[in-house]
């Protein structure tokens, strides 16, 4: 569905991303894990189109995505941004349906609100409807903007770290969501940095270090300990719990 | 229509009721509403009131005075209100005027230029100049490495845009003589008291073409006041938007300046009014903020022609009521760039 | 220690510098004899009649050629060379200026160049009323500054006999006031037989037929020298009509500067004014010899008498100002101006 061929991307002098190859399949759970500055921002944003590719290819369905414009570009890829604060009260309902303004020039149409109210239903956040946005919990935020990428409906959905400001409860409840959505004809992208809870919900993990994408030697698992060390500089513990491993760091100073 | 919603519609028969009030107001002691209503019966029914001389002074008080100021002042309250509020969903900022990016200062500018040359006209001067003060804000804080113009840098050379012309400003003032410069400071100040069918008819049609172009993206602003990233998330350019906007506001704006000068703060606390009448959702709002705009700049106007013989220019109202509002905004929001 | 030392040595500079301004102006002031008061109420005093007088106001510049001084001026102000009207009449008068030979050590009303007019080494400077600060600076260098307002009629007729006084031309002063008394009481004797007196409203040039002048002003000086009245009835000075007052007073002469009647004829909701019906609206051009800020107020006076009062004249009113004219520049100069 996505290929990044031989993406290389500098700020200034500086090197950002060195020579990076990836291939995200179609309606797929992937997650891209990484240490912070590991450059996984800067991957997100090229991807989202924030930023414009320079060195290299993106390709979407064979196509750079500067092939796809208008309702197009609408219909491929909608993202979740980092940080949405806003200073008009704006009623959640309104705030959704923002996503169909690809879509709707003038004004939404009867069957944009019904999508809205759909959308809702499927993040079980009716009660909000009618609520003002900012008067919201960072949680039940983030599930309005998701809401919103629902309404509007396109093929790719990328996510940049989308747990960090949730709660418990919230963040395996969004991860479940976002599985789910893999599995509804969505292809899923999240940029994370928490290991454990890629482990549980994704379906392909891709990992980041210094600029580079690195991968478990064949034959490796991915939750090597010897491995994650060289990812995240930490020393790990495997352990299983039921069908699924997770990995606790290391807490033999204790 | 339900109950619900009509708080969002009841005040659209507003402007007819302000219009009609306005007319029977004037500081004349000799003309007052009684007159009117009555000279509404004669011209009815035929009851001998007033014999021909005084009809046709009071018919020429109504239709060559009294009118195009009313409309007038309708207009360019209903173009500053509607443009402070597109704005305000531009910057995401509900502390911004109508000239926040650089207008006054360049109409300003241009005024006084014409009134110092005078050759030029005023109003033509100022709209022109207006119209550059924008086009150099944009020219100065785009950057071509950027996907899009940051609004921070935005501000930042519409400052500098200001300073420019105030420089030049200053200067006109300190080389002109003192009648020259009395002319000059209160053209700035706002004068709806020379308007004529005149200034009604050059102005009436970009104002016109302005808040068309306003209420059609009034949906649009929602998505625009959530910010830029938040747009290119469901797959849409701001780019071309935000550029239609300015275009729009910045066409508005600069009519409503050359037509009856500088009315301050009153793009501001306006759109602010009708934001707690009708929440921020503006597909409600734009069109509230054309209605509500004329008629209160209407009230207002009405005010200050039966408080005083002589006029005073309407910017001074607009100052003391909008610079206290102001203040109680600023100490009660809490803002922050997003 | 050396903060101690820095407080001494600028109290110490101070001192020296005021006190030896103090000294110089006292020493001048006791050897001169020829002293009036000017407008701020201030001794101005010169030894002998000025011979080097700068002139930053225009209408005192007027005065000195009127009182037949002109060749004692070596300074003017800019907007003689700036404003087109200005520089045409002047450049009539003194062909000095129409060479621009003539230096102008100020930029406009408020701009100064104190350093440019010193070294003109002029012993009088007459400045206007505005200028403050250039008035203290002069003073502390030890010039000769007169202070002109010419607000109103008995000012400018005291201000003349004053410049006159200074620069040694009493006797010119004495005949030019003379002269115009006589004027003013031949048409105050024409207007007492008028019956009714009229009204007039004046509207300021540039187009802003809605700001008139107030009752005290020039303005109405010479309106009530004209032999009428003024329809605006507030001391304010500049106040601004909204056009309903005006069709409400409806006043029998409108009266505007420099500005062509066609702007009052033309809008629409003046055309019931009877002023306009009766086409009685003046305008005053060749603004040059109408200055009510001069002497030349009673050419204003007597061409709006004739004008309003038409069938009361005995002669027609551009003789009336060739005389009047004569008499203030010559007969050469008096036709030259009036073009």
């Amino acid at each position: 569905m996505i290929q990044i061929d031989q993406l290389n991307y500098a700020y200034g002098h500086k090197q950002v991303l060195k020579n990076i190859h990836l291939e995200f399949p179609k309606n797929q759970f992937s997650v891209i894990l990484g240490r912070n500055g590991c450059g996984k921002s800067t991957l997100f944003k090229l991807m989202a189109g924030l930023e414009p590719v320079k060195d290299g290819l993106i390709r979407y369905s064979g196509k750079p995505l500067s092939d796809f414009k208008g309702k197009d570009r609408a219909a491929l890829l909608g993202f979740l941004p980092q940080f949405h604060k806003t200073v008009f009260p704006f009623l959640v309902k309104d705030v959704v349906i923002t996503g169909r303004a690809a879509f709707s020039r003038y004004r939404p149409s009867k069957s944009d609100w019904e999508r809205v109210d759909q959308a809702l239903l499927d993040l079980d956040i009716e009660h909000l409807r009618d609520r003002p946005y900012t008067e919201l919990s960072g949680g039940e935020r983030q599930l309005v903007m998701i809401a919103r990428i629902l309404v509007q409906a396109p093929k790719v959905i990328l996510l940049d770290e989308p747990t960090n400001h949730l709660d418990v409860y919230y963040q395996s409840y969004l991860m479940k969501k976002l599985r789910q959505l893999s599995r509804q004809n969505f292809t899923v992208i999240a940029i994370m940095h928490d290991p454990n809870l890629a482990f549980l919900f994704a379906d392909h993990l891709f990992f980041m270090r210094e600029h580079e994408v690195v991968k478990p030697e064949s034959k490796t698992r991915i939750t090597d300990p010897k491995f994650l060390k060289s990812v995240y500089d930490v020393e790990f513990h495997e352990a299983m719990i039921q069908d699924k491993t997770i990995v606790i760091p290391d807490h033999s100073w204790l | 229509m339900n109950m619900q919603n009509l708080k969002y519609y009841w005040f659209y028969p507003l402007p007819f009721l302000m219009i009609f009030i306005s007319l029977l107001i004037g500081p004349t002691q000799t003309l007052n509403a009684w007159d009117y209503l009555r000279w509404g019966v004669q011209a009815v029914f035929g009851t001998p009131y007033f014999d021909a001389e005084q009809f046709r002074l009071m018919k020429n008080i109504l239709v060559n005075v009294r009118l195009p100021r009313i409309l007038l002042t309708f207009m360019v309250g209903a173009a500053l209100a509607t443009a402070g509020n597109g704005l305000q969903a531009l910057f995401r900022n509900p502390l911004v005027d109508s000239y926040v990016l650089g207008i006054s200062s360049g109409a300003a500018f241009g005024a006084a230029l014409a009134l110092s040359l005078s050759w030029l006209s005023p109003n033509l001067s100022a709209f022109i100049f207006g119209v550059c003060a924008v086009a150099l804000t944009y020219l100065f804080a785009h950057q071509k490495h950027e996907s899009q113009t940051s609004l921070v840098m935005v501000i930042l050379s519409s400052m500098i845009v200001s300073g420019l012309f105030l420089a030049g400003l200053t200067v006109i003032q300190y080389l002109s003589d003192p009648f020259k410069l009395q002319a000059i400071v209160q053209w700035t100040m706002g004068n709806l008291h020379q308007a004529s069918w005149q200034k009604v008819q050059y102005g009436v049609l970009p104002i016109c073409i302005g808040l068309a172009g306003l209420f059609a993206m009034r949906w649009r602003l929602n998505l625009m006041a959530l910010g830029a990233e938040e747009a290119q998330a469901v797959g849409v350019n701001p780019r071309w938007e935000q550029l239609l906007l300015i275009v729009l506001v910045t066409v508005c704006t600069s009519t409503s300046v050359a037509a009856a000068g500088i009315i301050s703060l009153y793009g501001l606390f306006m759109p602010h009014i009708v934001r707690m009448l009708i929440g921020p959702d503006h597909r409600y709002s734009i069109p509230a903020n054309m209605v509500l705009g004329g008629s209160f700049l209407l009230m207002i106007d009405n005010f200050s022609r039966v408080l005083l013989t002589f006029e005073i220019p309407i910017g001074i109202f607009t100052m003391l009521l909008g610079a206290p509002f102001f203040l109680l905004l600023m100490k009660t929001q809490r803002t922050h760039w997003a | 220690m050396r903060l101690l030392v820095s407080i001494l040595t600028v109290f110490i500079l101070y001192g020296c510098s005021s006190s030896e301004q103090k000294l110089k102006t006292q020493e001048k002031l006791a050897a001169h004899s020829i002293c009036v008061f000017d407008s701020t109420n201030t001794k101005v005093c010169v030894a002998k009649p000025a011979q080097r007088i700068a002139s930053l106001f225009e209408s005192g510049l007027d005065g000195l050629y009127m009182l037949g001084q002109g060749h004692k001026v070596i300074g003017i102000p800019a907007e003689v060379y700036i404003q087109p009207l200005l520089f045409n009449a002047y450049s009539k008068i003194d062909q000095r200026i129409a060479n621009r030979e003539l230096a102008t050590p100020s930029q406009g009303a408020n701009a100064t160049n104190i350093e440019s007019l010193v070294l003109l080494k002029p012993d009088l400077v007459i400045v206007g009323s505005g200028q403050t600060q250039t008035i203290e600076l002069l003073r502390q260098f030890g010039i000769a500054v007169y202070v002109m307002e010419s607000g109103t009629y008995q000012q400018v007729k005291e201000e003349l006999s004053e410049i006159a006084v200074l620069s040694g031309a009493q006797k010119r002063a004495q005949e030019i006031l003379s002269f115009s008394d006589e004027i003013v009481a031949e048409v105050t004797a024409k207007t007492a037989r008028q019956l009714n007196k009229q009204s007039i409203y004046y509207a300021w040039s540039g187009g802003r037929i809605f700001s008139t002048s107030g009752r005290k002003s020039i303005t109405n000086d010479f309106i009530e020298l004209a032999g009428a009245y003024n329809i605006v009835q507030t001391n304010a000075n500049q106040p601004n009509v909204n056009p309903e007052t005006l069709i409400e007073w409806n006043p029998d002469n409108i009266v505007l500067w420099n500005t062509n009647p066609k702007l009052i004829y033309e809008r629409k909701e003046l055309q019931g004014l009877s002023a306009v019906q009766n086409r009685k609206v003046f305008n005053l051009s060749p603004a040059f010899i109408y200055n009510p800020h001069t002497i030349k107020i009673i050419i204003t006076a007597i061409y709006l008498n004739h004008s309003i009062y038409p069938e009361q004249s005995d002669l027609p009113v551009s003789a009336l100002q060739q005389r009047i004219l004569t008499q203030l520049y010559g007969e050469r100069l008096a036709k030259a101006l009036v073009q």
